[in-house]
């Protein structure tokens, strides 16, 4: 009986109504499709009346500031941020800047944090540099006690839970003339997958500083 | 895609309960009526040879297809690539030997990778590689003409008219920025049934058309693309 119901249309039509289901997972996953390099992200914000060429000296934090909502305030040096901090160095250097000791009062300022969440719906963000729950790089650090971070509001943030790395470049030079604000003229963050990945690193530092031909001192 | 599997599993218990109505005392001899018995032997009806009821002398035709297509106009700006990822299915009630309306519907998914690339804002420079996907799934109330059926070949032109379900996605790298809506949906088209055997029970289906949703957003006015299909399509009795 069952035999003759079915007969062969049937049978075409069950088989095919079968086939929507193989159909529809066929569907091309973004992400699946991505090298864990073509997920990253790389975003520089600048201030755009900022004049570049008017800084002489920088001087950068010998350490990474970690701002985690599960490791709370810490600042490392794993080998990743070593390369990230030299590759930086170097390329602040070519662009003509002269690197100094903090002491010497330099123009700018390079701070250099790494974001980790790892909760979702807990995160740190934004304001990773103003948060005194968790680690960043105070004011005082370089030496200007009774200051604020000043970020401008057109700055681009993605707000996500993840590991990710972001630098300011500090205006130190007309500090003083700013309401106690040290305005950040310069952001990078870099995201994406495994951004500090030893070997990646240079990659990205290399990529923000390339999209950034404005930095340079003349 | 819960949508789809919800569409597919419909569309697969819609086949199962048409195959067991299908209770049916065929005459002993074949073949077995044509699609259009009634218009030859007008005065049959009670015949116990014929056929008991309209649905019988004019089975549903079922028919599913591979589907094909590429986006036009602004959309195509966004996603370029053709599609060869879709399918499109049709469960159609024909009311005499030229004119069947019903049901169909489908999935279309569009998809392109940019290479790297800086994008620039005032103030601010993104390098991303991004990914643009539509998903599409087209539900409509489709009424199809044929121009022939008693030869081997079947031309007929359709019209569905009905809604699209479109899924935009625009990928920063690993980052999503999403939209689904449900749309207008207009789609004409040309197409040929070619039976594979005498009693035209089953065989093969090709179409070819165009269609429309509006749209805005990101510089999409409109959701529109052309579309090849080849199937085959079969008389559920």
């Amino acid at each position: 009986m069952i035999r003759q119901r079915l007969k062969m249309p049937g049978l075409i039509v069950l088989a095919f109504a079968s086939l929507t289901g193989i159909w529809t997972g066929c569907q091309k996953d973004p992400m699946n499709n991505l090298s864990i390099d073509e997920t990253r992200l790389y975003i520089t914000n600048y201030d755009t009346t900022a004049q570049f060429s008017s800084y002489k000296t920088f001087s950068i934090v010998d350490s990474v500031a970690l701002v985690s909502n599960t490791q709370g305030y810490n600042r490392e040096l794993t080998p990743a941020d070593q390369e990230l901090i030299q590759k930086i160095i170097s390329l602040m250097e070519a662009r003509g800047y002269t690197l100094v000791d903090k002491s010497q009062n330099p123009d700018l300022a390079i701070n250099v944090t790494k974001v980790s969440n790892l909760y979702t719906g807990v995160s740190v963000y934004p304001g990773y540099w103003d948060n005194p729950l968790y680690g960043y790089w105070d004011p005082f650090y370089w030496g200007y006690y009774g200051y604020s971070y000043y970020f401008p509001p057109t700055y681009t943030f993605y707000q996500v839970s993840q590991t990710y790395y972001t630098i300011d470049m500090l205006d130190l030079k007309n500090a003083a003339n700013n309401n106690n604000q040290i305005k950040v003229i310069w952001n990078a963050q870099i995201r994406g997958e495994a951004v500090d990945d030893p070997s990646a690193v240079d990659t990205e530092i290399q990529a923000v500083f390339d999209q950034s031909p404005y930095l340079k001192a003349s | 895609m819960k949508n789809i599997r919800f569409i597919g599993f419909i569309l697969l218990m819609a086949v199962i309960n048409i195959s067991s109505f299908a209770q049916v005392f065929y005459p002993p001899y074949p073949p077995y009526p044509p699609r259009d018995y009634h218009a030859y032997h007008p005065y049959h009806d009670n015949d116990q040879y014929a056929y008991r009821n309209t649905s019988n002398s004019h089975p549903l035709l079922f028919s599913l297809n591979y589907n094909v297509a590429g986006t036009l106009g602004s959309a195509h700006d966004f996603v370029g690539n053709v599609s060869p990822r879709g399918w499109y299915a049709s469960l159609l009630y024909p009311i005499n030997a030229n004119w069947a309306v019903g049901l169909s519907g489908g999935y279309q998914d569009y998809y392109q990778k940019i290479p790297r690339q800086v994008y620039h804002q005032p103030g601010s420079d993104i390098s991303a590689v991004q990914t643009h996907v539509i998903e599409s799934i087209p539900i409509m109330a489709t009424g199809q003409y044929s121009f022939s059926t008693d030869h081997s070949l079947h031309p007929y032109v359709s019209l569905g008219v009905g809604v699209n379900n479109i899924n935009y996605q625009q990928w920063w790298g690993e980052y999503e920025q999403s939209d689904n809506r449900w749309k207008f949906a207009v789609s004409p088209a040309v197409g040929l049934e070619v039976p594979f055997t005498k009693s035209q029970s089953v065989g093969l289906n090709i179409q070819a058309g165009y269609a429309y949703s509006p749209y805005n957003r990101n510089g999409i006015n409109n959701v529109s693309n052309w579309f090849g299909r080849i199937g085959l399509f079969a008389s559920l009795r």
